[in-house]
Formats: C-alpha cells, sequence, structure tokens
C-alpha cells in the first residue's frame, strides 16, 4: 500500500465523519460563539477597533513627528551649529 | 562633518539634534506594541463576555467596582503630579522631587490595593482556573499591574538620578511615555473589565 493512497482514505474517512456528524464542526469556539446579536455585534466591533487602532496609533505617531519636526525646524534646533551648512543645501 | 557630493553637501547625521531621544522612541514603540497586546486582551475578553449566556458566570464573586473607582482616581492623579514634576523639572531640576515622590507614592499606593483587591477576591473563590472571568481578569489586570511595577522602578530610577543632581531632560520623559502609558490604559481597562 502506497502512502498518498492512505491519506486519501483517511481525507475520505474524515469528509465521511463531518458529513455524518456535523455538529463536530461547531467545536471550533468561533464557529458557534457569534449566534446571537450580541456576540455579532462584538466581533464586529472588536475587529473594528483591532483594525483601526494600530492605523491611528501609527498615524498618530507619525502626525505628532511630522509637528514636532517643524516645530524644531521654525525655532532653529535642528539647523546644527551656527557655522554649519543645512542638512541638504546646494 | 560635511561631505560633498558633486554641488550638494550633506551633514553628518551625528550634527543634528535628534527629533526625539533614543530612549524616548524606544519607549514610544514599546507602548505601542502594549497597546495592541492590550487590545487584544480587551477585544478576547469582550467576546467570551457577550457569547457566554449568564455574565457574569454564576457562583462568582462580584468584582469591588466602587473601591478600584478609588484606585483608578489615585492613578490619574498620579499622572498630574508627574505632569506637574515635569514642570518642576524644567525651571528648576531638584523642584521635580517632591511632586515626583507623591507620584510614585500613589503609584505603590494603586499597585498594593490592587494586591490586597486580589487576595479578597481569590478567598471569595474567584481565582484563575475558576471561570473565564476571572482567568480574563487575572490576566489582564495582573499584565498591567506587571507593567505598574516596572514603570514604578524606572520613576524610583529616575528620582534617583534627580537626588545625585544627574537626571536629564530626556531620562525624565522616558519615564513619563512608560508612567502615562500606564496611567492612561488604566481606565479603558477599568471599563471594560470591571463594568
Amino acid at each position: 500500500m502506497s502512502f498518498v493512497p492512505l491519506l486519501d482514505r483517511i481525507a475520505a474517512l474524515a469528509l465521511a465523519a463531518l458529513v455524518a456528524a456535523p455538529q463536530v464542526a461547531n467545536a471550533c469556539s468561533v464557529c458557534s460563539a457569534g449566534r446571537d446579536d450580541e456576540a455579532q455585534a462584538a466581533f464586529l466591533g472588536t475587529t473594528a477597533f483591532l483594525s483601526v487602532l494600530p492605523l491611528a496609533i501609527i498615524g498618530g505617531f507619525v502626525w505628532w513627528l511630522r509637528r514636532r519636526m517643524r516645530a524644531m525646524d521654525a525655532d532653529g534646533v535642528t539647523s546644527h551649529r551656527a557655522d554649519a551648512p543645512a542638512s541638504l543645501a546646494s | 562633518m560635511t561631505r560633498r557630493h558633486g554641488r550638494i553637501r550633506v551633514v553628518a547625521e551625528s550634527q543634528r539634534e535628534p527629533v526625539i531621544p533614543n530612549g524616548v522612541l524606544g519607549m514610544l514603540i514599546f507602548a505601542m506594541t502594549e497597546t495592541m497586546l492590550f487590545a487584544g486582551l480587551i477585544s478576547a475578553f469582550t467576546i467570551v463576555r457577550s457569547s457566554a449566556p449568564i455574565w457574569p458566570p454564576p457562583n462568582q464573586p462580584r468584582l469591588p467596582v466602587e473601591e478600584t473607582a478609588l484606585n483608578t482616581a489615585a492613578l490619574l492623579l498620579s499622572g498630574v503630579l508627574l505632569f506637574v514634576a515635569r514642570r518642576r523639572f524644567q525651571r528648576d531640576p531638584g523642584g521635580a522631587r517632591i511632586p515626583l515622590m507623591a507620584s510614585m507614592a500613589l503609584g505603590v499606593f494603586f499597585v498594593l490595593s490592587q494586591g490586597a483587591e486580589w487576595v479578597a477576591l481569590i478567598a471569595d473563590g474567584l481565582t484563575l482556573t475558576s471561570s473565564t472571568l476571572g482567568s480574563f481578569f487575572y490576566l489582564i489586570v495582573g499584565m498591567h499591574g506587571l507593567h505598574a511595577v516596572a514603570a514604578l522602578c524606572v520613576l524610583a530610577y529616575a528620582w534617583l538620578r534627580i537626588q545625585r543632581g544627574w537626571l536629564a531632560h530626556r531620562h525624565l520623559a522616558t519615564a513619563e511615555v512608560f508612567w502615562y502609558f500606564v496611567v492612561g490604559i488604566w481606565p479603558v481597562l477599568y471599563l471594560v473589565v470591571y463594568r
């Protein structure tokens, strides 16, 4: 008996088991959790929360950094020494 | 040091004043990643609570909302005092000692009160394995407590440096970022976990 037909048989058996006992598929906590409205709303809300939060954090950080750089440029903090040229001067 | 590339002069980076001190940048990145950690925990907790047929689980003690509100107020006040310490430090570094010490004292009060709350809850039967409420409560609040203890150590280090007269602005700013993170995330955790 070769290896591949054995895998085929196992897969066929697993498929037959799922067809015969579909409730086994619900053993997954995520599959059975979102059945009522409140749970579905929680899934939706947390998905949106986790999607938006990193973008908001990084976006906020970049915005703050840009503001700070402009403020420092305006104050002349990044202009180095008085006799030094600008960081990229032609 | 200036180098010339054709018609363009380039100034070496070492001559630039950094936009953010390295320590502050590192702490900000740390705070961002930890924010995502807590966001994941909050999300998991929210889904488990919404999916539970009865919440809080039966035969489990209720979380002490009122006592923890007092702790929350102490922690928020601690953040305000750290801000006062920063303002004083800018004028006179020695003047920051008292508000910084008061800020740390309130932080220690918060951590000890949380510890006392845990002892009472464990005695009442809420443990890490007694229910999903217990599991999430100790995981989320414990994780925050761990951060609070670490941030208090950083604040204590800053205070020692003030005592010795060699605390730089960037050092205090690094400690501030850590403590503001601990202070800022707690009200969110309190509203999610304790309600």
